[in-house]
């Protein structure tokens, strides 16, 4: 199957200025229009995107993809989408969010169905924290993880964060809250 | 920016880009009973604020989108005009809404006639269609005046809708003459 070559640039137009990263095995990059149906599936999964919202129809999630692209243009960053280098699909999203109602920017992952277990959030989530503290000089870093939401948890600690406090986040209800190592630490 | 959102000009209003700081004229209007014919009113902040941000999202994904409307001389958010085409909507919309203060002042009129000549000479989107709630009488009045006229019912968002169809450009001054 190969696309008409226009549409295929308009597929892969990149939407917001986002840098492109690497990691051994992922690029890192803004949202282009070819993520949002991959994007509005994993959106409309009841159990895999509760914390994302888990929207049960397709115009709430298309919004949901539009209003990450409005989130990098109003604060320079949002989430990025994971590429994995030897195929070129998307396994997921990482980035830095920062919604109304949030106590400070998070560090946030997910991978889609098919990825997890592969150490692909933790590559992607690294790369981003990196970005955040040495191109956008973000002193600390937090994430927000739904209690109960193990796999998370799991991982927050290999990232080096720590528990810090539950609290009620007014989107999202109860909410754990995780801080990163500062910078000066990770080094 | 990887898209342009355009400057518009009309005689009393600069027809812009969204910016962060019309939030708070964009949430006020939006959750007041005013936003009843526009999915609202929204009285959760972070809907408001998912909703605002999606419009930045929109232009970029589309091309086209909502103008936030500001008084050329007093520097007022008037309210956003545009055209809109969101997932699960039949077809693109010339769509208008004015905030709290600024109705019955002609600025509705005044920005869509410009929002669609604008769309039509980029996009070529053909006539387009407003989607209009039946006891929404103002506007109504505003679709008629812009010389669109009822084609048939829709339903939006588990609402039930009057499609009305814009006349296409050629005819345009003579309707709304």
């Amino acid at each position: 199957m190969s696309m008409p070559l226009d549409s295929l640039q308009d597929a892969c137009r990149p939407l917001t200025s986002a840098p492109v990263l690497e990691t051994e095995r992922l690029i890192l990059r803004g949202p282009q229009p070819r993520d949002a149906e991959p994007m509005m599936t994993f959106l409309m999964d009841q159990e895999r995107a509760a914390g994302f919202g888990a929207y049960d129809n397709r115009g709430d999630a298309w919004r949901w993809f539009a209003l990450n692209v409005g989130h990098w243009h109003i604060h320079g960053y949002g989430y990025f989408s994971i590429e994995m280098k030897d195929t070129g699909a998307m396994a997921g999203i990482t980035g830095i969010w920062n919604p109304e109602g949030w106590p400070e920017p998070e560090v946030g992952w997910v991978v889609f169905e098919g990825y997890e277990g592969k150490g692909i959030a933790r590559e992607g989530a690294e790369r981003a924290r990196r970005w955040a503290y040495e191109d956008l000089g973000f002193g600390t870093l937090t994430s927000n993880i739904v209690p109960g939401n193990r796999r998370s948890v799991a991982l927050a600690e290999r990232l080096g964060a720590h528990y810090e406090c539950t609290y009620l986040n007014s989107p999202m209800g109860e909410d754990m809250l995780y801080r990163h190592p500062a910078p000066g630490a990770l080094k | 920016m990887n898209f342009e959102i355009p400057t518009l000009t009309t005689e009393r209003l600069l027809m812009r880009a969204p910016r962060e700081s019309d939030f708070p004229a964009v949430c006020a209007f939006m959750s007041s009973p005013r936003a009843a014919f526009v999915g609202g009113p929204v009285t959760d902040r972070f809907a408001l604020w998912r909703a605002f941000l999606a419009v930045m999202g929109h232009w970029g994904l589309r091309g086209y989108g909502f103008f936030t409307l500001e008084h050329r001389e007093t520097g007022d958010i008037v309210g956003r005009v545009g055209v809109v085409n969101h997932e699960m909507w039949p077809e693109p919309e010339l769509g208008w809404h004015l905030f709290d203060g600024f109705e019955g002042q002609g600025y509705a009129y005044e920005a869509a006639v410009v929002a669609r000549d604008w769309v039509d000479s980029v996009h070529r989107l053909g006539p387009l269609i407003s989607m209009i709630e039946p006891s929404n009488e103002r506007s109504l009045r505003l679709a008629r005046r812009l010389g669109a006229t009822f084609e048939r019912e829709c339903e939006v968002l588990d609402t039930t809708g009057h499609i009305y169809r814009h006349p296409e450009r050629a005819r345009q001054g003579a309707c709304a003459a």
